[in-house]
């Protein structure tokens, strides 16, 4: 167990590997795909090089346009956020963004969103020949072992380590499911919610904040307890360092940071 | 944009009941009129920054409405983003001003008309409701329609979704285009910032465009409304 000069944390690197490369993710944290944007956004507010890897917010194989309408409402302790996660498609994305990629201080991983097999193979055969990207976080909506191994499968089939991102709560059935299909680790997308909306439907949409912290621990801890053979990365309502290092402690391989990135990253990263 | 500290000042309450922060900084520039910060209090664990519209400004700092479901006291030290945007660019030429408030509220408007003023540029203000302690040169418009013959600016304020009642409060056909220099301040949450979270998404004529990238001030003919 390595210590952190810096805050006395301890941690320690882990490494996805799917046995054609190995991306060491050092120091262990690294933001949650959403949060910073496709490459530099965020500009000087955040020092990317004390990240273990920056996640690329969520992209698709083609064009996405956001949700129409309230895409932020507060909650106790948090606010729901429902974007309909748009950017400009893959190829575009490569374009704009490649040359800042090889620019950052840490190792770039791509978030890719796709319902399709098809897509999602075009896409890491796309990616194979960006020398600048290191892995590839998978988005998954679906708690169904099936699913999720065929999403795997067509994406870690190829070169790039794959963080296999599962929805919120996840059973530990689909989290070995992705890993039998190829998946390097496995992450968590935040938890989501509902408040009550125009005309009286409800406003869906994925839920941050501290509050979100207590239930991200408990199910992280429920898949660690589960005796994955793969690195687990814990993410949501991470506020503060002794928040990471519950994760830590608790047994996460790593952790991923949200929407504090927008408030006071320092108060998790330091500095 | 920077981020930077804001020292509260002082409290004070508005004419319309609204608590009012007067903010120090040791920023050089002055706001401009429809420029926007992010703001929060230090080591509180808030969970997302509030956006504050400056409604007077001054070479060291700017007066804002306090967010409802912010405690901030005076002595309190906020953290602050920004300036986001350039703000308002109203014509050098333009002297007749029609200002007007879809669904916001005029507050962040009036800095906007303090400029109006201080260039000798009338005002007609329009909004859903008028609050007391308008400068009394002001004038109140009452048909929007000949206000838009007269005007030869016109500045805007609402939220997105307000946007698309804009032209039928104006009575315009939808075909019809306005004949002056327009600018619209966009009043959106911007959970981030810095164009990462895509939450302040505002449709325009060529896609979509950020308030906290492209804006919150944007050219109204760019906007699709």
């Amino acid at each position: 167990m390595l210590e952190d000069d810096r805050s006395g944390s301890r941690w320690q690197p882990f490494m996805l590997t799917n046995g054609k490369r190995d991306l060491a993710i050092d120091p262990p944290w690294t933001n949650a795909g959403g949060t910073l944007g496709f490459s530099t956004e965020a500009g000087s507010l955040i020092d990317l090089s004390r990240l273990g890897a920056f996640i690329s917010n969520p992209i698709s194989l083609h064009r996405r346009q956001p949700a129409g309408g309230t895409r932020t409402v507060a909650t106790p302790g948090g606010f729901l956020l429902h974007t309909g996660l748009p950017n400009a498609g893959l190829r575009t994305i490569i374009s704009r963004h490649r040359h800042r990629w090889a620019g950052l201080p840490c190792p770039i991983i791509l978030h890719l969103i796709s319902r399709e097999a098809d897509e999602l193979t075009r896409m890491a055969e796309m990616l194979e020949l960006v020398d600048e990207v290191a892995g590839i976080e998978l988005g998954l909506e679906e708690d169904d072992p099936a699913i999720v191994a065929k999403l795997v499968g067509a994406t870690a089939a190829r070169e790039l380590p794959v963080l296999a991102r599962l929805p919120f709560g996840a059973r530990p059935a689909t989290a070995e499911a992705a890993l039998e299909a190829g998946a390097a680790g496995i992450s968590f997308g935040p938890p989501r919610g509902a408040v009550p909306g125009p005309k009286g439907i409800p406003l869906q949409g994925r839920l941050y904040g501290p509050a979100v912290f207590p239930l991200a621990l408990e199910a992280m801890t429920a898949m660690v307890n589960a005796g994955l053979s793969a690195p687990i990365m814990g993410s949501g309502g991470v506020y503060r360092r002794s928040d990471l290092q519950a994760m830590l402690d608790a047994g996460a391989s790593g952790v991923q940071l949200d929407s504090v990135l927008w408030t006071e990253p320092e108060l998790v990263l330091g500095g | 944009m920077r981020r930077f500290t804001a020292h509260v000042e002082s409290l004070s309450l508005s004419p319309t009941g609204q608590t009012v922060l007067r903010l120090l900084t040791s920023e050089q520039n002055t706001p401009r009129p429809g420029q926007a910060f992010l703001a929060l209090l230090p080591g509180r664990t808030e969970v997302a920054r509030s956006v504050l519209l400056p409604v007077e400004c001054s070479p060291n700092g700017f007066s804002c409405e306090r967010p409802i479901d912010r405690a901030w006291r005076q002595g309190d030290d906020l953290d602050l983003l920004g300036p986001i945007g350039t703000g308002f660019r109203p014509p050098v030429n333009s002297r007749r001003w029609l200002v007007l408030s879809v669904d916001t509220g005029i507050a962040a408007m009036l800095p906007l008309i303090q400029t109006a003023r201080e260039r000798r540029a009338s005002v007609s203000l329009w909004a859903s409701t008028i609050p007391r302690g308008l400068p009394p040169d002001v004038e109140l418009a009452t048909n929007l329609r000949t206000s838009l013959a007269w005007a030869d600016f016109l500045a805007v304020s609402s939220t997105a979704a307000g946007l698309t009642g804009l032209r039928s409060l104006l009575s315009l056909e939808a075909d019809e285009h306005i004949a002056m220099e327009a600018q619209a301040l966009v009043v959106t949450d911007m959970p981030c910032g810095f164009g990462a979270c895509m939450a302040c998404g505002v449709r325009s004529r060529r896609g979509w465009k950020l308030a906290c990238q492209d804006g919150p001030v944007f050219p109204l003919e760019g906007l699709t409304w």
